[in-house]
């Protein structure tokens, strides 16, 4: 390995090679921190062609590559369980294009999120996807996961944002798929990389999509008494064809958390839910909108309205919401953020499916979710010394997805399968499905050097294959 | 060869879903396959496969003009018996239905509640049709491409497995997203039997206005101007007879009454001489616009930056080859559909036109010139990693074709 190293270092110079076992430390796990693996290495090349050659290398000494943008994935998709050199994106972080006529940006894999978004309100734009971690997640990383956010509810997952890719394979060999197509030639191998969670490739440079920003923004933010009250309002709006921005909901627990924390948003004591609901466009529209909002929330008899349209009211109603996730360290030491879909016409009933399978297992619950998706966010807090209830918070976590599953819906929305969800992931797809999946991998990584062990079953390629070929025999 | 194929055929299905493919576009005529039910259509391809026919999938074959013919096809297998709805769930905005549905349908169950896109003019195409061209309609500037709608699939792959991707949910990344490998594969891949699409809200009013231009490139200089000033129409096309003559920009716009009242006089107050139509004057202006451009025997797409550019090369290369031009222009898209009246598909011309617009920071494609049609140019590991992919998932060559 000591060789290995010194060859990466004469290729991405000595502070892009990390080898001291203190500082491995840091590249032992992503956000999902229950498990945890050294890599032996970590390489951080500054671009394309430095990228490129490290894959070569990787590819003649065949050590697997595990690609990793911030790190704050929730899945485990960037733990290097397999070993081998983890492939950080950290140091390409330059934006070689930004485009306000033809609306588009070209930035290197390891940009942060946060960071675009605000060089393209500079000249009116914006760029949609803006996923919780979006202070620190980079948009390699969101390319890796097909990341979303609460804004995704009305522009989409960041796939309908990507229009085009340079992608180092995995013998070092380049793909050049930036140039401005519309539609792809040929097959779309931008749309099947998006998402691929680092299996297929390295994506060293990201061309995207940017949108205007809105001329008015309404942030409407309705306190109820209970969760399912909340979630029938969710119902009308969506029933009401009404086209917010963004539609989110947090639960007692985490209204509890919140109000304990510095994010602290005055939210009454008698409160079960908070429904977050952001409209936007011209102001006109903006106008009617929300007094049509105004009116079907009325009805619900929520506790309170709150409503503002400045830039500082707005902060401060989606301060709750944006520290959720932070405030929840005051309630436990560890929590398991998990993600399901299901169809947003039965959010209600699998809500309280939720909230009753942690209360069998003696856990408690604090629900964060993008309601207008249909996509869960319970929250188990746990503590990661107590190996029963690590156990149940797992048990709970299957058990949550299978009844998603069950009832039409999805194991993820958006942190990606990764670890966590390898298990689940047959109870999602028939054999013939993983086999199919292994077999257009195996097109791009013959030897499943790439971020091995995630997103697919391991066996799912070998025992899966025989079972599936039944179809034609 | 025929013969034998229909006779193989009649083993396993009746014969009133036996037919013969004419073989349009430059096309070879091929007996054609109309199983009713996935499990006739795997029959097929499992017969298919033992004999080593090549196989071509179609819906009603409405877009054959735009794919290229292949060398040789034994047999065509049609989606357009399998049709019906699955399922239209309209409080939660999604659609599954059967690849050989007609888009008609599609549109018929979803009116007054959903938007169903994209919009289009071929109402008798199939919704498996419409995937695997890898259709766009009217309304892309506003949802996107069919890909970006499409929530997932479910196909019969070379091997004879059933093959799901995606799923009924609107946000989901569970897996590999191998539906938008499917999309615009044009058959290559496997044959689709069911898909289940995002819908979008109807909107509650639509305007089109019309404005009247000197000549194209003034039509697409208003629309940008437009489109920096906010403006944000469901479609904003150009149509111009003559590439030096009057043109006529069209602007869609939908949405909320109050969104559309607010954009209405956003355009009156940049433009003069604007005819406005609603009801049904706008519907029937719509249609039209959807249908324009659509037998075009070049596309070609840029940045809109580089639009005015692009025509103008257009514009310079016709007129010295002599060559008529009829345009229909999405300025802000930056897409033109080229019609050449009166030219046929043999006229050598049309490779000098290509090759003149070659130089140019364009893309083109050609429709109805068959195999005479010049390959796009792709990225050679691009096309090398396409190759991988058809001999991966078919390794036998089971579907006619593979990526250009």
């Amino acid at each position: 390995m000591r060789s290995l190293a010194n060859e990466l270092r004469a290729l991405v110079g000595p502070a892009g090679v990390v080898d001291e076992p203190t500082r491995l430390l840091a590249y032992e796990s992503d956000a999902l921190a229950m498990v945890t693996h050294l890599p032996e290495l970590v390489v951080l090349p500054r671009d394309t062609r430095e990228t490129a050659a490290v894959m070569a290398l990787l590819h003649r000494r065949g050590v697997p590559v595990v690609p990793r943008g911030a790190g704050t994935g929730l899945a485990g998709g960037a733990t290097p369980v397999a070993g081998g050199v983890v492939l950080s994106t950290a140091r390409m972080r330059d934006v070689l294009e930004l485009d306000p006529h033809d609306r588009f940006a070209r930035v290197q894999a390891g940009v942060v999120n946060v960071d675009l978004s605000g060089l393209c309100q500079h000249a009116g734009l914006a760029y949609a996807p803006d996923p919780s971690s979006q202070m620190a997640c980079t948009i390699g990383g969101n390319v890796a996961n097909n990341s979303g956010g609460p804004h995704c509810f009305k522009y989409g997952a960041t796939t309908r944002h990507v229009l085009g890719l340079v992608i180092v394979l995995h013998d070092g060999s380049v793909l050049d798929l930036s140039a401005p197509e519309l539609d792809p030639l040929g097959y779309d191998l931008v749309g099947l990389f998006v998402g691929s969670e680092g299996t297929l490739g390295i994506a060293t440079e990201v061309t995207v999509k940017l949108v205007p920003a809105p001329e008015v923004v309404e942030v409407q933010l309705a306190l109820f008494r209970t969760l399912d009250e909340a979630c029938e309002a969710v119902s009308d709006v969506i029933a009401a064809g009404l086209e917010p921005a963004a539609l989110e909901i947090l639960d007692q627990l985490t209204i509890d958390a919140v109000e304990r924390s510095v994010f602290a948003a005055g939210y009454p004591r008698e409160a079960g839910a908070v429904l977050l609901v952001e409209l936007e466009g011209g102001a006109a529209d903006v106008t009617a909108q929300a007094a049509a909002l105004a009116e079907l929330l009325a009805r619900h008899a929520p506790l309170e309205v709150r409503r503002g349209r400045d830039a500082a009211t707005r902060k401060k109603l989606w301060a709750g919401r944006k520290g959720a996730f932070g405030a929840m360290g005051r309630i436990a030491p560890d929590l398991y953020v998990a993600d399901a879909v299901v169809p947003r016409t039965r959010l209600r009933e699998l809500v309280a499916r939720t909230v009753e399978i942690c209360r069998e297992r003696g856990l408690r619950l604090a629900t964060v979710f993008h309601a207008g998706d249909g996509n869960l966010h319970p929250n188990i807090c746990y503590d990661r010394r107590d190996a029963d209830e690590v156990r149940r918070v797992l048990e709970a976590g299957h058990r949550i997805l299978a009844e998603c599953v069950a009832a039409g819906g999805a194991l993820t929305g958006e942190h990606g399968v990764g670890l966590e969800k390898l298990a689940e992931m047959e109870l999602y797809f028939t054999p013939a499905d993983l086999a199919a999946a292994c077999q257009m991998r195996a097109a791009w990584d013959p030897g499943k050097r790439l971020n091995p062990g995630k997103l697919i079953p391991t066996h799912a390629c070998l025992e899966v294959r025989g079972a599936a070929r039944g179809g034609l025999a | 060869m025929s013969a034998r194929v229909v006779e193989l055929l009649g083993g396993i299905l009746p014969a009133e879903r036996i037919g013969a493919f004419a073989g349009p576009h430059g096309h070879a005529p091929a007996p054609e396959a109309r199983p009713a039910s996935p499990e006739e259509a795997l029959e097929v391809l499992r017969l298919a496969r033992g004999e080593r026919w090549r196989v071509l999938p179609l819906g009603q074959g409405t877009r054959l003009a735009a794919i290229r013919p292949r060398e040789r096809v034994d047999l065509v297998l049609s989606s357009r018996n399998l049709r019906g709805i699955t399922s239209y769930e309209p409080a939660d905005g999604t659609l599954t239905a059967l690849a050989g549905t007609p888009w008609g349908e599609l549109v018929a169950a979803t009116e007054g509640r959903h938007h169903l896109s994209p919009e289009l003019a071929r109402t008798d195409g199939t919704l498996g049709g419409a995937i695997a061209a890898g259709h766009s309609g009217l309304d892309r500037l506003r949802h996107g491409p069919l890909r970006h709608q499409i929530l997932g699939l479910a196909a019969l792959h070379a091997d004879g497995s059933r093959v799901k991707s995606g799923g009924r949910v609107v946000k989901n990344v569970t897996g590999y997203d191998l539906h938008r490998l499917w999309c615009g594969s044009e058959g290559t891949l496997c044959f689709l039997l069911e898909g289940t699409l995002r819908l979008y809200p109807a909107p509650a009013e639509t305007v089109v206005l019309r404005l009247a231009a000197a000549s194209p490139a003034e039509a697409v200089a208003r629309a940008h101007a437009l489109w920096r000033a906010g403006l944000q129409p469901l479609a904003a096309v150009v149509r111009a007879a003559t590439f030096a003559g009057a043109a006529e920009l069209a602007l869609v716009l939908a949405g909320r009454a109050e969104a559309v009242a607010h954009e209405v006089a956003l355009v009156r107050a940049q433009a003069g001489g604007v005819e406005e139509l609603r009801a049904e004057a706008a519907r029937a202006a719509r249609a039209e616009l959807c249908a324009a451009g659509t037998e075009a025997a070049l596309l070609l797409a840029t940045r809109p930056s580089r639009l005015p550019a692009a025509l103008a090369a257009l514009g310079t290369a016709a007129d010295g080859l002599g060559l008529p031009l009829r345009l229909t222009l999405h300025p802000l898209l930056a897409t033109a559909a080229v019609e050449l009246p009166g030219v046929a598909a043999r006229d050598e011309r049309l490779a000098e036109l290509g090759e003149e617009l070659a130089r140019t920071d364009t893309h083109l494609r050609w429709h109805g010139l068959g195999a005479r049609a010049p390959r796009p140019r792709l990225d050679p590991a691009a096309s090398e990693l396409m190759q991988r992919l058809k001999r991966s998932l078919d390794p036998e060559g089971l579907f006619a074709g593979g990526p250009p």
